[in-house]
């Protein structure tokens, strides 16, 4: 079961602040992840060019689809999707720009800020049921990595991740810990 | 579920920018008591509801499928008249309202009833909970949207070659169909009333704003489908094949429909002496 907070600070509640403070002090930070937009703007970079090539193409060849109204149509199309995209990787930047990883003695941490609004997820070690690391063509090429814990049981996804193989190691190191 | 304009406008948002998120239902949940899982099934209905609500109240406050001459029943007569004084003024608005909302009530069944069979035969069900917030999203959002377009355009003025465009592709739609189950399996030809025949799509004559429109149409279309695919893949847990094969299931869906009325009229004209 993952823990959902809209502020930054901790959800759990403490029965005192001192019983808070020590807790708060034993825990350990053991890394703390910015990650990288380098996807994102590869991404973006390809949906503008393949799209304006689509667009150029159907500018050219009036009749393309059989009639200049047809093509029109597609025309249309084609600029709503490619604004939708650019919209929807704009969004995926400003996310990930203001996200934060923290990977603890105890638990990871998924914190981001999006329209004033602070959203922060974590997992503790001991409710993680599983841990996946993968990486698509473009994150291979950059050296990055994703790692998911509890995958279709409310998962944490941890995206973009330079130093990736560091990270898996030690939130698999810290689960057999806490187990 | 968030509730509150905020969360709304997020809806939106993520319906249009971000439809896996839209889709996305926390499977958490199901986990719980079935306590919290009932609760949680009437917050989907009452969404549901809220955007059959959206799509049906502004067709019935434009007149659209009114009939000025039904008069209320005395049953509702009786109830109503303490309350309200035109009693048959609230009849009318109220059957007007129930006949907008059938045509989106019956399609949001079939897709739930196709989506889940579909899931439960590729053996990736996760639980009928899964389809149903897959399907109350799906059809609220882009279903929703595809009906109230095709309504716009039935409606409005200076979309006739539009309207023309769309009523002939379904036409076309319906014979290639009945080509198929007619020649393709039965051996025999069918077809549809003489009143509705197919012919070619001439674009020719139609405005910009119909252009958009039937661009904004099939684009609707598309989103419906990959977030079928979506809800299959997230909310079930599907491999990529077996969701495709829910999302062309779906797709698939009005052929059955298609073949149904073809067989019962079939048996009709035959039980009633007519030769096809």
């Amino acid at each position: 079961m993952n823990q959902d907070s809209s502020n930054n600070e901790d959800g759990s509640a403490m029965s005192s602040e001192s019983v808070h403070d020590a807790q708060s002090s034993e825990v350990k930070q053991l890394m703390k992840i910015k990650p990288t937009i380098k996807p994102n703007l590869i991404q973006l970079g390809l949906t503008l060019a393949i799209s304006l090539v689509v667009i150029a193409i159907l500018y050219d060849n009036p009749e393309l689809l059989g009639t200049v109204e047809a093509t029109n149509i597609a025309l249309i199309f084609v600029q709503i999707v490619l604004v939708i995209l650019v919209i929807r990787i704009a969004i995926q930047i400003l996310i990930i720009r203001s996200t934060v990883y923290t990977i603890t003695d105890q638990q990871v941490r998924r914190e981001y800020r999006l329209l004033g609004r602070n959203k922060s997820r974590e997992v503790p070690y001991n409710l993680v049921r599983s841990v996946g690391y993968s990486q698509d063509r473009i994150e291979n090429l950059l050296n990055i990595g994703t790692i998911s814990l509890n995958e279709g049981l409310g998962d944490l996804e941890l995206t973009s991740i330079p130093s990736s193989d560091e990270a898996y190691n030690i939130i698999q190191e810290q689960i057999k810990h806490n187990r | 579920m968030p509730w509150g304009t905020e969360a709304m406008l997020y809806g939106v948002a993520n319906s249009i920018f971000r439809p896996s998120e839209f889709v996305q239902s926390n499977t958490a949940i199901y986990s719980n008591s079935r306590g919290a899982i009932a609760q949680y099934a009437i917050q989907l209905c009452i969404v549901w509801a809220l955007n059959l609500t959206l799509y049906a109240l502004p067709l019935t406050a434009a007149g659209i499928g009114f009939s000025s001459q039904a008069t209320a029943p005395a049953v509702f007569t009786e109830l109503t008249v303490p309350l309200v004084q035109l009693t048959d003024s609230m009849w009318q608005f109220i059957s007007t309202f129930i006949r907008n909302s059938v045509f989106f009530t019956a399609a949001s069944a079939i897709v739930l009833i196709s989506f889940h069979t579909t899931v439960v035969i590729t053996n990736g069900s996760r639980g009928l909970m899964q389809s149903f917030h897959t399907v109350v999203y799906t059809t609220s959002a882009y279903l929703a949207g595809i009906f109230a377009l095709l309504m716009y355009l039935s409606t409005t003025d200076g979309l006739s070659q539009t309207r023309e465009i769309v009523l002939t592709l379904q036409v076309n739609t319906f014979q290639a169909v009945l080509d198929t189950l007619g020649w393709g399996v039965i051996g025999i030809e069918l077809s549809l009333p003489a009143t509705t025949n197919p012919g070619p799509v001439t674009f020719q004559g139609i405005s910009q704003t119909g252009m958009i429109l039937l661009a904004v149409l099939f684009l609707l279309v598309l989103y419906f489908v990959y977030s079928v695919y979506l809800g299959a893949r997230l909310n079930h847990q599907m491999d990529r094949t077996s969701a495709i094969i829910v999302a062309t299931a779906i797709v698939s869906s009005p052929v059955i429909y298609i073949a149904g009325s073809a067989a019962v009229t079939i048996l009709i004209n035959i039980y009633g002496g007519q030769v096809i």
